[in-house]
């Protein structure tokens, strides 16, 4: 029996993911976002995709962060919620990454992050551009200082995702169908009662 | 031992063995020795091309050589076996990255860097966009009881025509201003443009507009898709029965403000509800949900109500004429009976 547990031990140390503090620290951001109930079925793949971002050699930050902010507002528009993790795995370690963020960096900055007086975060109010320019072109003065600015940046492109419900059964395929047949069905009913009434009234 | 900055007495020497160059130097008892590989000025264009979804790699060089891309924190690696190569991986990330190729052959190795921009694909189908111009179906509503078709539908449509101009004014909106903000924009043009039209169609805008705006609001697609089932049994009946239009109609209305506006009533109900069991005896999720359920069992008996009235409506149709059928007969019968 001990031999199923050394090979179960050896598998689970050789496994190709090892989760980062990286994935610990985007993971924490999206628990205190208000996307948090969409991709909590999905938080091992976001945390994966934070870790995998690591290896990455981007060569232009803004743009690849833009684009994958405009990716993840696609996957949860239309409802892709596995996809829209994956994309707000990568987003949230590149805003870090983009900092000059390292793994000895990230365990200083997991206890920070998890000790923010979160209610005092600004949510910037900016367009998606605005906010990752500024954080670009941010120097962080301490550790506290960068915690506070991640959550701050992290937050606000995460609140402009379309989130609700509605919203996103309008862009789900099939119900969005259902959707607009039952509309349409209704419409059809009143133009048939008016137009006989009218007929009937003489108006046409 | 040997120490940093020592000087040793060395000696050079080289030798040619088949195509490679070889050197030794020999210093305080030790041999460094190296192979040279002959550097000539070879090269060779690695282009990378986005398709949809997938990366298309093309190089020429003589074969055989080994072609490996690093990429966005992936090795990608082939063995290439004829001059011209095509390969196509699926996308690894979007955006702008790195990208080193390096093509080892035989006695050659070539290495090479660059950027590459890799965008995000865009496929938006024009249904995506369908729920902005929905709410101007009540429109049809108008124009279906109008003389004055052509006045009414140039008036009722130049506003969203203008707004289309501008499509992220349009997208920003929350649909459930967009719908109530179409609803009485139809109503007032309906009652400036034709004052008949405006009395026919006013029950009906408000069906629409209070359909909508309700599962709007309630974030369910459910609320119109039972609205649809019952609009589809209410015009089977007014087309199987046009006698009874006029009642149909009267139904039909009644019916459908009814269910929105109760269910509308049934979820404000439904979040007092739970507000005020956190005021009651311990509170508790559990005792909060208990309640949130009571409440929901209550709400989904309006969700029934266009389910149920316009099938009681055609049911009672069907009887009724089936009884006048029968009427018809024996009064038949009894007309042709000879007199005594």
């Amino acid at each position: 029996m001990k031999y199923y547990w050394l090979v179960f031990s050896f598998l689970l140390l050789s496994s190709p993911f090892q989760p980062t503090a990286a994935s610990s620290l985007a993971w924490t951001i999206v628990v205190h976002s208000r996307v948090y109930s969409v991709f909590a079925p999905f938080g091992r793949e976001l945390k994966f995709w934070a870790s995998s971002v690591l290896e990455w050699e981007v060569a232009d930050y803004r743009e690849t962060i833009l684009v994958y902010y405009r990716l993840l507002y696609n996957a949860v528009l239309h409802n892709e919620l596995s996809s829209a993790a994956r994309y707000c795995g990568v987003l949230l370690a590149l805003l870090l990454k983009a900092k000059g963020y390292t793994e000895a960096l990230g365990y200083s900055l997991i206890p920070v992050l998890e000790s923010l007086d979160w209610s005092s975060i600004r949510v910037l109010d900016w367009r998606v551009e605005e906010i990752v320019d500024w954080w670009l072109l941010y120097e962080p003065k301490s550790l506290e200082d960068l915690a506070y600015a991640y959550a701050s940046v992290a937050l606000s492109l995460l609140e402009k995702l379309p989130v609700n419900s509605f919203t996103r059964v309008l862009y789900t395929p099939y119900l969005r169908e259902l959707y607009l047949a039952s509309l349409i069905s209704v419409v059809v009913a009143s133009t048939y009662f008016v137009y006989k009434r009218a007929k009937m009234e003489g108006g046409l | 031992m040997r120490w940093p900055s020592e000087e040793l007495n060395y000696t050079f020497s080289w030798r040619i063995e088949g195509e490679r160059i070889f050197s030794e130097v020999r210093a305080g008892g030790r041999v460094l020795v190296f192979r040279h590989v002959l550097g000539r000025r070879e090269s060779t264009i690695v282009r990378l091309e986005q398709e949809l979804e997938r990366l298309v790699i093309y190089c020429s060089y003589r074969p055989p050589y080994a072609l490996r891309i690093f990429l966005a924190g992936t090795r990608y690696e082939w063995n290439v076996t004829a001059y011209e190569f095509t390969g196509g991986v699926k996308l690894p990330a979007y955006g702008v990255f790195k990208v080193s190729v390096e093509v080892e052959g035989e006695n050659v190795f070539l290495k090479g860097s660059g950027v590459v921009e890799l965008r995000a694909e865009y496929e938006r189908r024009l249904l995506d966009y369908a729920f902005t111009v929905l709410p101007l179906l009540s429109v049809l509503a108008s124009l279906a009881g109008s003389r004055r078709k052509r006045r009414l539908a140039f008036f009722s449509l130049l506003p969203p025509v203008l707004l289309f101009a501008f499509p992220s004014l349009v997208l920003e909106q929350h649909p459930l201003w967009l719908t109530l903000g179409c609803g009485f924009f139809t109503l007032l043009v309906t009652y400036l443009v034709d004052r008949e039209a405006f009395s026919r169609a006013l029950g009906h805008i408000a069906i629409l507009t209070a359909l909508s705006s309700t599962t709007v609001v309630l974030g369910n697609p459910i609320v119109l898709l039972l609205g649809g089932f019952g609009a589809v049994v209410f015009l089977a009946s007014a087309i199987l029965y046009p006698s009874e239009l006029d009642k149909t109609e009267r139904f039909y209305k009644s019916t459908m403000l009814l269910y929105s506006l109760g269910v509308l009533a049934m979820e404000a109900l439904n979040e007092v509800a739970v507000t005020v069991a956190s005021f009651l005896h311990s509170p508790s999720t559990g005792f909060i949900e208990a309640v949130r359920t009571q409440v929901m069992f209550a709400s989904n008996l309006f969700a029934l109500t266009p389910v149920i009235a316009p099938l009681y409506h055609l049911a009672r149709l069907v009887h009724s004429y089936q009884r006048a059928e029968e009427a018809r007969r024996v009064l038949e019968k009894l007309a042709s009976r000879p007199k005594d």
